[in-house]
């Protein structure tokens, strides 16, 4: 039997051991790093073919050479689970390493999605509505959320729980705090855990009925901010026991109770958050290196985000959004912001932290409290990384990330 | 690994659509259980008019079995895992059957579209802040709902968890596509490490037979061997096993 214990007394140590991921930026990891760095906002470009009733840019991934997905597997087939096999692919030969190890029985899955296969569904629907049928072809597997975590553990035939989080925006960084706890409890020995999400209608549509979406690129903390960018792709990590390399330090997580839609704009659920994660992670303010912002480029993110900033690190910390790099990646935006802080860490020296630069039109709003926006080349010495998470029902998640202590 | 259910309740209706309530209701019910109803739709009278009008039959059945199961002390300090396996599905049917149509897509409708609509407008109606997480598991959704919530006491030991679980049939254009007995219904369950209450241990079995699966969703399942006294209960309709062992002590 798979007993489950709890631990006996800290929780035992929680290690990124590989990443695999696709976005706007490129299909691997080097690609990404290397055009994140220089702060390539080249990436970004309008796409009505994959957003109607968008007019904005936005991240969407290169899709011409995706993996298919295998015969037997098809009823999952949807561009999510294509990203999530590609990010696969790419740490395949580790992951099935640490599967051998353990065994398939002790490998659990954990996604974070929101789309899912909306996708997919739309074009079964808008063939009803033409044609009086759904596509044949349309499988619920394909639409269904459970689906991002089933996919992967029937692909690879493991044993362990397959769970998919949906927390709106905040469900790939989610993913990862359940990974660590499905560790620290002994239910599994590895995890997969990330995010998956694509553009799809449901959200181009949707994020432009709310008025949130830019008119062109989004511009976070600027005068002149308009909204956000859309954005798509999957990062995947293999998560283990090993006390060694990059780890989940600290998980901060709170609700709002304010508004489905928006965020409290005193910020007090963002800073409570931060401080949860710090709490968690043992450590103050002052070992914070870098903050990966939620920065979606909304007028009211930029001022409750960067109130919330100020009030927990300060003025001083280096802070940058990835959204406007790669567009706000919804249900995987948790996981692939988790994944550009673990190349930052993971391109550190002994004292120097590389940080990618906040990219706006350099108008700072004068209204809003001022946190420290990374320009180009600049760096920190080595320390936490925090991203922030923050989604629709008022669902926050921080994470604190950093090397393994020495 | 143990832990206690402190509280319980649930909310569906029985196949001609006599509501399901109280526990009374379901110690009837599961003395000689049956499929339920596809209609229920509970009250939530506690929640402001205007809130009240817009909640969808999904809102209503999960947030009126969250309340039930707890204190007004205990609502606003327990963590919440919310899981269910077709979520906000006919809103978002209902937005892509727009798109298709090229009609103007519903800000409010696309709020209420996430996974996560029943666990925000919870925490809005509760004033609770805490942590929360909204899963799905296909089939399994309700044994990776309760395993969502043991991995929330496993963070923060001392702070109890409600899950709520909770499914309606699907929209008919799809509902040829999915296998499994469906209702309306909704189930709450407050979980904590230790106190008063039913003990159970809770494991995960990768290669144990399937159990055999019944007529009804499996939190409801759950809520049968609660009432009926059952030494142990084996879910599972998909991978693995999910077994819960009541403690003799």
């Amino acid at each position: 039997m798979g007993g489950i214990r709890y631990p006996a007394q800290m929780p035992m140590s929680c290690s990124l051991s590989a990443l695999g991921m696709v976005n706007a930026l490129g299909s691997d990891t080097a690609r990404i790093w290397q055009r994140a760095l220089a702060g390539d906002t080249g990436a970004m470009a309008r796409r009505p073919d994959l957003t109607a009733g968008s007019q904005g840019l936005v991240g969407a991934v290169d899709d011409t050479a995706l993996p298919r997905i295998p015969a037997h597997l098809q009823r999952y087939d949807c561009r999510n689970n294509r990203f999530t096999l590609q990010a696969l692919e790419q740490i395949e030969s580790e992951v099935t390493e640490a599967v051998r190890a353990v065994g398939p029985a002790r490998v659990g899955v954990v996604m974070g999605t929101s789309t899912s296969g909306s996708r997919e569904c739309e074009a079964a629907i808008l063939h009803e509505y033409l044609h009086g049928e759904l596509l044949p072809e349309f499988r619920y597997e394909q639409l269904e959320l459970g689906g991002a975590a089933g996919f992967l553990a029937e692909l690879l035939e493991l044993g362990g729980p397959a769970l998919s989080v949906s927390t709106a925006c905040s469900s790939g960084a989610r993913a990862l705090a359940s990974a660590r706890s499905l560790l620290a409890l002994g239910v599994c020995d590895v995890v997969l855990a990330g995010g998956s999400d694509s553009l799809c209608g449901l959200t181009s549509h949707g994020f432009a009925s709310l008025k949130a979406t830019a008119g062109g690129g989004t511009n976070p903390f600027s005068a002149n901010r308009d909204g956000l960018n859309l954005g798509e792709g999957a990062a995947l990590f293999l998560v283990t026991r090993e006390t060694t390399g990059i780890q989940v330090l600290g998980v901060g997580e709170t609700s709002e109770a304010h508004h489905i839609s928006s965020p409290d704009p005193e910020g007090s659920g963002a800073a409570a958050s931060m401080r949860e994660a710090l709490a968690d992670a043992g450590v103050g303010a002052n070992a914070v290196s870098y903050l990966n912002l939620h920065g979606t480029g909304t007028r009211l993110n930029d001022s409750m985000e960067s109130l919330a900033v100020s009030n927990v690190l300060g003025d001083a910390l280096p802070c940058s959004s990835t959204k406007p790099l790669v567009g706000h990646c919804l249900g995987a935006a948790g996981a692939i912001e988790a994944g550009l802080c673990w190349l930052a860490i993971g391109a550190a020296s002994d004292d120097t932290l590389p940080l990618i630069p906040h990219r706006f039109d350099g108008v700072r709003d004068p209204e809003l409290p001022p946190i420290r926006l990374v320009n180009d080349g600049e760096t920190a010495a080595p320390g936490i990384v925090l991203t922030n998470s923050f989604g629709f029902g008022g669902n926050n998640c921080t994470l604190a990330l950093g090397s393994a202590p020495s | 690994m143990d832990l206690v259910i402190r509280r319980f309740s649930a909310w569906s209706t029985t196949g001609d659509e006599t509501e399901i309530v109280s526990d009374e209701d379901w110690k009837t019910w599961a003395a000689s259980p049956a499929a339920l109803g596809r209609e229920g739709k509970p009250p939530v009278a506690f929640l402001p008019p205007a809130v009240r009008r817009r909640a969808t039959r999904l809102t209503r059945l999960m947030v009126e079995t969250a309340f039930a199961c707890t204190t007004d002390e205990e609502r606003g300090s327990v963590r919440t895992v919310f899981s269910s396996r077709h979520g906000a599905i006919h809103v978002a049917i209902k937005i892509l059957a727009s798109i298709a149509k090229e009609e103007a897509v519903s800000p409010l409708q696309f709020s209420h579209s996430v996974h996560n609509a029943q666990a925000g407008l919870f925490s809005i109606a509760s004033g609770n802040r805490e942590a929360s997480s909204s899963v799905a598991g296909g089939t399994d959704t309700f044994a990776h709902g309760f395993l969502e919530a043991v991995l929330h006491l496993e963070r923060r030991p001392e702070q109890a968890v409600l899950l709520v679980t909770g499914d309606e049939p699907v929209p008919d254009n799809v509902a040829h596509l999915v296998h499994e007995p469906e209702a309306a219904y909704a189930t709450a369950l407050l979980i904590a490490r230790d106190g008063p209450g039913t003990r159970l241990h809770f494991s995960l079995d990768p290669k144990g037979a399937n159990a055999q699966p019944c007529a009804w969703p499996d939190a409801v399942e759950f809520i049968r061997f609660l009432h009926a006294g059952d030494d142990a209960l084996s879910i599972g309709r998909g991978r693995s096993q999910w077994r819960w062992v009541r403690a003799t002590a």
